[in-house]
């Protein structure tokens, strides 16, 4: 249905040039539910604006319906409004009713008369579930209800594909879902819809194929399965676990072990690190700077927690060392004991001059 | 919309509250200035009975801006403390009142000035007189003749004396005064005038006056229609250089320096000037209660010589003026707005220009500019003249303002109607336009009210909106105040009334 080629889009950004998408190609077909997820600032939206032309590409093709859309000659209007578009901010058109809302495309586009616009304007409201606050204003609706008007708008078009930009990144968590379980619905009705989004779960329960954008590529594509469980690529790896990590250096003898632990215990705070891995993770660094690691040259130490799976782990590179850190026979065997008991798995293995110790904090 | 009504109200309830406030204060000082005014003298202090220049100089002393008697007794009283006024009733009232002891003006003026009701006498006569006569343009050699002619006849035959005994003597103003009808066809003769009585004022009506007879006289002499025009001061000379009108008729001192501008007719009148000063100083009780002084001004400043229709012709012209100004002003603020919007670079510099000219030029300079230089020959009326400048100014003001409200109007809803598949027209005029009107409303009101007061500025371009017709009036009944205080009760009316539509036609759209 939608078949893009070699897509690329430049901005002119304070004067220098700023490529956002390099070459994207790719196809949807009808009734396909498609996830774009990635980084921010990957290109993700620009994407999906640039396929309903509210961007002009740089140079490649769009093809809807056989028709490009970026030929002069199509007729944009027409195009456009076989593909419905669902925005972040959800600009619904706040000097008119929500009933106004979703009857005004129908009827000054499609030609629809009035009363019967109005029937099927209640009826996509109820099916969104506002059909309550049809005679009030944009702007004494909640985010939420706000987003589930804006799909009504959308659906008000009969599109025959719709287009979501983040339709819940500016919504208050307790709003997610009720946004969300719309989408399902039109998912479940066989509705061919392109979402990019940042809620993951949901991306891998509604999708029947995810695009992993990175850099201004699609940098890998597949089922949620791929995708999620068996990602190929290691940008997309470590997407997908939402890798979160601290790094140290520690370059000297005299290093700041207060500051550090000060930004260990801040980092597992962000990120709701549960208690006692944390401690765990604290006594094993005490142990390991204090009693076991002798200062032969840089260290550097870097913490990762995963978003998805909760595992912390934390890494200790020694640099030009080949030694074995952890069974050394000249250790404090309760230091140890200590480290062992409170860790899951330990490896520790010589990768060209570093050694490094991976050490999974047991949960 | 439910959300806009309540906006709406509160909007509606400032703007009135402020108007009103705006005329309060504007009554207010002018009340207070009146009481100060009268507060000012102390009884005790006694007025000398100055009888030369020598025993004035010294004095608090009034005269009219720039007049004759300002620049003479500069020169010869030079320790005199002065109040330069802009008319005869604000000198009467300056000294009437003891913000000056003294005043001195042109005998003849202060005819119907009744000044021993008004507890004033005159002290001496100024060794200053000056010969009046008929102001032609330089080219115009042969109706200046004509005119030299026609005195000599009127001078020989006793005619002009018995005006001048009729007018400046007697000053009986009833229907004993002959009617001379003048003719309706033909290229009619343009007299610019000031308004002073006895020379020249408006009666149930209709101009009248010692000059306005003379000239209807001449006028019949020559078989030709004649129309009479008011000016400022200042303005009738650079009205009669630009052809705008055909002679100057307005008590003119025949001066060497206007001699090198215009051409002078012979002389048909000698002035002479006076000190004028106060009886006493003990102040008259009032016999008359408040409001039955309110009720006698009232009667002699509005009802009577049916003065009231030449407010009521007054403001047919203010509203006409500002009526047509804004509703063009918006065309032309629509078009700038979009030609600044454009993404065409010569198109939105010509706007910005235009519009950083017109914005840095004071409103009355941009319209004396359009009324004697660009416009000077396209015999285009006067009214047309100050609506098209008005219509510029307003129009540059609120493009900006259009702009901004354009501007503020959240990029998304454009993006909504666009991606809808609305055209880019259809997408302004149904979702970007309201919401900007709405936004706009309230400032816009502010700025067509302002635009209605500043419409009080055409009266130098000879157009009788009402502020002038007030000058006429004030200049007639010498009461300084009172019709001032009814035309600020009219401008405020008129701005609350305006307010009141620009709302409901913004609750339209």
């Amino acid at each position: 249905m939608i078949t893009v080629n070699h897509l690329s889009k430049s901005f002119i950004q304070d004067g220098s040039m700023v490529e956002v998408l390099k070459d994207v190609s790719c196809e949807i077909a009808k009734g396909e539910v498609i996830s774009i997820i990635g980084p921010s600032g990957t290109g993700k939206s620009t994407f999906l604006r640039c396929i309903n032309h509210l961007e002009t590409a740089t140079s490649g093709e769009i093809i809807v319906d056989g028709h490009n859309i970026l030929d002069k000659r199509a007729n944009l209007k027409l195009l456009r409004r076989k593909m419905g578009m669902v925005f972040q901010n959800f600009n619904l058109f706040e000097c008119k009713t929500v009933l106004e809302n979703v009857m005004i495309g129908p009827i000054k586009l499609l030609g629809m008369p009035k009363n019967e616009a109005e029937k099927e304007g209640l009826r996509l409201l109820q099916m969104v579930g506002v059909s309550g606050k049809a005679n009030s204003y944009p702007s004494e609706l909640s985010g939420g209800q706000k987003q589930r008007v804006a799909i009504a708008r959308c659906l008000s078009m009969k599109p025959e594909i719709i287009l979501f930009d983040e339709p819940t990144s500016a919504l208050d968590p307790t709003m997610v879902s009720e946004v969300l379980s719309v989408i399902r619905k039109l998912a479940k009705e066989g509705m061919t819809m392109a979402i990019v989004t940042h809620e993951m779960k949901f991306a891998y329960d509604v999708s029947t194929r995810i695009f992993f954008m990175c850099d201004g590529y699609i940098y890998e594509e597949g089922t949620p399965e791929q995708i999620f469980y068996h990602p190929q690529k290691p940008q997309t790896q470590s997407f997908v676990n939402r890798l979160r990590s601290l790094q140290f250096d520690v370059d000297n003898r005299h290093y700041d072990v207060y500051g550090m632990h000060q930004e260990i215990s801040v980092f597992c705070q962000k990120y709701v690190i549960d208690r006692q891995q944390e401690y765990r993770m604290e006594l094993i660094l005490e142990e390991l700077l204090i009693n076991i690691l002798p200062f032969t040259g840089p260290i550097q130490i870097v913490i990762e927690y995963s978003e998805v799976d909760y595992n912390l782990s934390l890494q200790i590179i020694q640099r030009n060392c080949t030694k074995e850190i952890l069974d050394n026979p000249r250790n404090d065997q309760i230091s140890v004991k200590i480290i062992k008991g409170s860790s899951q798995l330990v490896s520790e293995n010589q990768h060209g001059e570093d050694r490094i110790l991976t050490i999974h904090i047991r949960k | 919309m439910r959300f806009g009504k309540s906006v709406f109200l509160t909007d509606f309830l400032t703007e009135m509250w402020m108007t009103f406030c705006r005329s309060i204060v504007f009554t207010f000082c002018l009340f207070a200035m009146l009481s100060c005014i009268g507060c000012a003298s102390d009884d005790n202090d006694v007025i000398k009975n100055v009888s030369s220049l020598e025993e004035l100089d010294g004095e608090s002393l009034s005269v009219l801006i720039g007049s004759v008697q300002d620049l003479y007794l500069s020169e010869k009283c030079p320790n005199c403390n002065y109040l330069r006024l802009g008319s005869v009733p604000e000198l009467l009232a300056s000294v009437e009142k003891g913000v000056s002891d003294y005043m001195s003006i042109d005998s003849v003026l202060l005819i119907g000035g009744h000044l021993k009701e008004r507890n004033l006498k005159s002290c001496f006569v100024l060794d200053l007189s000056f010969d009046v006569g008929v102001a032609f343009n330089k080219d115009n050699e042969r109706l200046c003749a004509q005119f030299n002619t026609f005195l000599s006849e009127i001078k020989k035959d006793g005619t002009i004396d018995q005006m001048k005994r009729r007018w400046a003597v007697d000053s009986i103003c009833d229907d004993s005064i002959p009617r001379i009808d003048t003719k309706k066809e033909g290229i009619p003769l343009k007299i610019a005038v000031m308004s002073s009585y006895p020379f020249e004022f408006i009666r149930n009506g209709e101009w009248d006056g010692f000059e306005v007879e003379m000239l209807r006289r001449f006028a019949n002499y020559i078989g030709r229609p004649v129309v009479f025009q008011t000016y400022d001061f200042s303005g009738m000379i650079p009205a009669l250089i630009s052809n705008k009108v055909d002679a100057i008729c307005s008590f003119l001192y025949i001066t060497e320096e206007r001699q090198k501008q215009v051409l002078f007719s012979d002389s048909y009148y000698s002035s002479n000037s006076v000190v004028i000063s106060r009886i006493s100083n003990l102040k008259k009780k009032n016999e008359l209660g408040f409001i039955q002084r309110v009720k006698s001004r009232f009667e002699n400043n509005i009802i009577a010589e049916d003065r009231w229709k030449l407010i009521v012709d007054g403001l047919y012209e203010t509203i006409i003026i500002s009526f047509f100004s804004i509703f063009i002003g918006v065309l032309i603020g629509i078009v700038l707005c979009f030609m600044r919007m454009s993404r065409g670079f010569l198109l939105s510099a010509i706007a910005r220009i235009f519009v950083g000219i017109i914005r840095g030029v004071p409103i009355l300079v941009f319209m004396m500019i359009m009324f004697y230089i660009i416009f000077s020959d396209s015999g285009l009326p006067a009214r047309w003249i100050a609506i098209i400048a008005f219509s510029f100014y307003f129009g540059a003001y609120v493009s900006e303002m259009f702009r901004s409200g354009i501007e503020s109007v959240d990029r998304g809803q454009f993006e909504a109607g666009l991606a809808m598949g609305f055209s880019k027209v259809s997408n302004f005029m149904n979702f970007v336009l309201p919401i900007a009107v709405k936004n706009i409303s309230s400032v816009f009101k502010g700025e067509a009210v302002s635009l209605i007061k500043n419409t009080s500025i055409v009266g130098f371009i000879g157009i009788q909106d009402l502020t002038k017709v007030s000058d006429m009036i004030r200049s007639r009944t010498f009461d300084a105040f009172f019709p001032l205080i009814v035309i600020s009760i009219i401008y405020f009316v008129l701005a609350w009334l305006l307010g009141v539509i620009i709302d409901k036609i913004a609750s339209k759209l």
